[in-house]
């Protein structure tokens, strides 16, 4: 996150803390697309998604107050998404199977590092054929609104986990879309 | 670790399906809070109270405060005022039942504390009024005294709160300027940064 984003942050904070309407509706704005999109890549139906997504509101718009540090509000975002998206998970599956890599990490080859994604329909496609474990880490490296650092936070891991993660689920996600055509899938 | 591709977070996001409509009503129902069937009651029992209280100081207004009525006529009509607010501010909540859009709870608990302090302001001339006119000539000094400095203390409240409520609003200000200035300045540097970076 740059220098101005991070101030934006914290001006937006300080002006819902204030109880300014168009502050709120300024953060919602901002933050309900990519925070759907997160949700939904742990959760696959529309409705449950959404619930999440509300209860999510609710818990930031009660805890706003109490944000320490304003200029980290999207970890802190993305954290409570996953917070109550993982205890509606919960519900149904046990941690282990939530989080059991269903990817051979093995299987996956190596490319030399540059894995780069272009084709955002691919990507969004091969995401879901992803182990929860790769697809979280992966999904909130693509939204691109957090440091490695900030996702190791929202993922409660290392940094050094974060980018060993990382690597194997790009690596990951290159054998799923060089195998696969989602055009036909 | 290197970044992702441009702009492929935008296109990702658009390749999720929203269905905004919905999405921009569960925020409202998020930022509003709705009040359950015993809230509105209790809410409706409140409109009720300041009903009685507003027709109180309609009465007031006819009574003769003699000595003290340049005191008390200012403050009977204020609470008169805050009383009509609040009757309709909770009046409304209680048909609406929906709090946070249009009527926000400081703006209720406002009004409703203004037409109390109006109240009890004008209560505590009545009494040290009717007190001085039933005591000897050698007491009065003392009520009169007794009156003035309640008097002092209803406005000295009411100065304090609303000197710290002007320095609290000033302070949120202040700091949010400089927040927006801080925000300008880091917009310019990047700006600044963006220009020196080209050829």
């Amino acid at each position: 996150m740059t220098e101005k984003e991070a101030i934006y942050c914290e001006l937006l904070v300080f002006r819902c803390r204030r109880g300014r309407r168009d502050a709120l509706e300024e953060l919602v704005r901002t933050w309900e697309k990519p925070l759907l999109y997160y949700i939904r890549r742990y959760v696959d139906d529309e409705h449950e998604s959404l619930q999440i997504l509300q209860e999510t509101w609710v818990k930031v718009l009660q805890g706003l107050r109490k944000l320490r540090e304003p200029r980290r509000l999207p970890a802190w975002l993305y954290s409570i998404a996953r917070k109550t998206a993982l205890s509606h998970l919960r519900a149904r599956y046990s941690k282990q199977a939530l989080f059991s890599n269903g990817d051979s990490i093995g299987d996956c080859g190596d490319d030399g590092g540059t894995l780069a994604f272009e084709d955002a329909e691919q990507v969004h496609y091969g995401l879901a054929k992803l182990s929860l474990l790769h697809r979280e880490v992966l999904t909130l490296f693509f939204l691109e609104d957090l440091s490695l650092e900030e996702i190791a936070g929202v993922l409660e891991i290392p940094v050094g986990t974060v980018k060993s993660r990382l690597h194997h689920a790009r690596r990951a996600l290159r054998t799923i879309l060089d195998g696969e055509d989602p055009n036909h899938g | 670790m290197d970044k992702p591709n441009e702009g492929l977070r935008e296109r990702l996001l658009e390749m999720e399906k929203m269905d905004t409509a919905s999405i921009q009503e569960q925020i409202q129902a998020v930022l509003e809070k709705r009040l359950s069937v015993w809230q509105r009651v209790g809410v409706g029992l409140l409109a009720g109270i300041g009903v009685l209280v507003t027709l109180r100081f309609v009465d007031m207004l006819g009574w003769s405060f003699a000595s003290v009525r340049l005191v008390a006529y200012p403050f009977a009509w204020l609470g008169l005022i805050s009383g009509v607010a609040w009757v309709g501010l909770t009046g409304y909540l209680a048909v609406r039942g929906r709090l946070g859009r249009r009527i926000r709870p400081w703006a209720v608990a406002g009004t409703g504390g203004l037409m109390m302090f109006c109240y009890v302001v004008v209560r505590t001339l009545l009494l040290e009024y009717e007190l001085i006119r039933w005591v000897p000539n050698d007491w009065r000094a003392k009520l009169y005294e007794q009156l003035a400095l309640a008097i002092f203390f209803m406005l000295v409240l009411m100065g304090l709160y609303l000197i710290l409520r002007v320095v609290c609003r000033m302070e949120f200000r202040t700091q949010e300027k400089l927040l927006g200035i801080e925000y300008r300045l880091a917009e310019l540097a990047e700006k600044v940064k963006g220009a020196d970076s080209k050829p």
